[in-house]
């Protein structure tokens, strides 16, 4: 058997409180008391916890870490830099030709995307077959 | 004149720049680098992508490569900070101490005391325990 609440009673010898004491009387209103509608007492804790409070979940930078990428720092050249590209061939179809245009670094770039979004698409089709 | 693929734009490049960077988080540098190369192959000068192949060369162990591209982007801002935290680690690697110790003092000039203090433990570290007392 599971016993999940005990109470136990404790008797003081020669210490009596008269049970009315713990009775609020009907005259006690603490609305217009200092602090009772303070939202800082019943606030709940930050989400996170304690640990993200203090910032223990960060991860100390280190000389091989790097920050996340936002919009203002990708997709342009050094600030004040005029970018003009010629566009090269069509992405869904590359030919060797437009392949042989485009930089060695940047071919290799194009087909790790090209594959990461080949394996996406795969996972999708089995999620759906296998949701039917 | 860089060339650039047909249908790219900026939120492709912001695709593959996180995906370049989770890909640096799961420890994937070779794979992170790469991508990575090919933005900084379109985007020439890019500050962040030189950044991060600065990092990505120095968890590859390849600090010389490191030192150059860290060089480039100190020569464009003197006060990039994090250009020279890396560099100096890359120094220290190389067993550079001298110039380990140049980076490390204009650390502390930019007012980088942490940064300055944790590669000053560092160089410290990486001179070995015969010198210590």
């Amino acid at each position: 058997m599971k016993v999940n609440n005990i109470t136990t009673q404790y008797e003081i010898p020669g210490f009596d409180i008269a049970p009315e004491a713990f009775e609020p009387a009907e005259d006690d209103d603490f609305e217009d008391a200092p602090y009772s509608r303070d939202p800082g007492v019943i606030s709940p804790p930050p989400a996170g916890g304690w640990r993200q409070l203090l910032g223990l979940m960060q991860t100390s930078p280190t000389p091989t870490s790097i920050e996340p990428p936002t919009r203002q720092v990708t997709g342009r050249s050094r600030p004040g830099d005029t970018a003009s590209y010629p566009v090269i061939g069509n992405q869904a179809d590359r030919s060797d030709s437009q392949s042989a245009a485009l930089s060695p670094k940047v071919n290799r770039m194009m087909t790790m995307l090209i594959m990461r979004q080949e394996a996406i698409a795969r996972i999708r089709i089995r999620a759906t077959e296998g949701g039917q | 004149m860089s060339s650039i693929p047909a249908g790219w734009n900026d939120d492709m490049a912001f695709a593959a720049s996180e995906h370049a960077y989770l890909l640096h988080s799961e420890g994937c540098y070779d794979e992170s680098l790469a991508l990575f190369e090919g933005l900084l192959d379109l985007y020439p000068g890019n500050a962040y992508y030189m950044d991060a192949i600065a990092a990505l060369y120095l968890a590859l162990d390849r600090p010389e490569s490191s030192v150059r591209i860290t060089t480039e982007l100190l020569r464009e801002d003197p006060s990039n900070v994090q250009a020279l935290v890396r560099r100096s680690e890359a120094y220290i690697s190389l067993r550079m101490s001298r110039e380990a110790e140049a980076d490390i003092q204009q650390l502390r000039r930019l007012g980088a005391r942490d940064d300055a203090s944790r590669m000053a433990m560092r160089l410290l570290a990486s001179r070995g325990p015969g010198l210590l007392p």
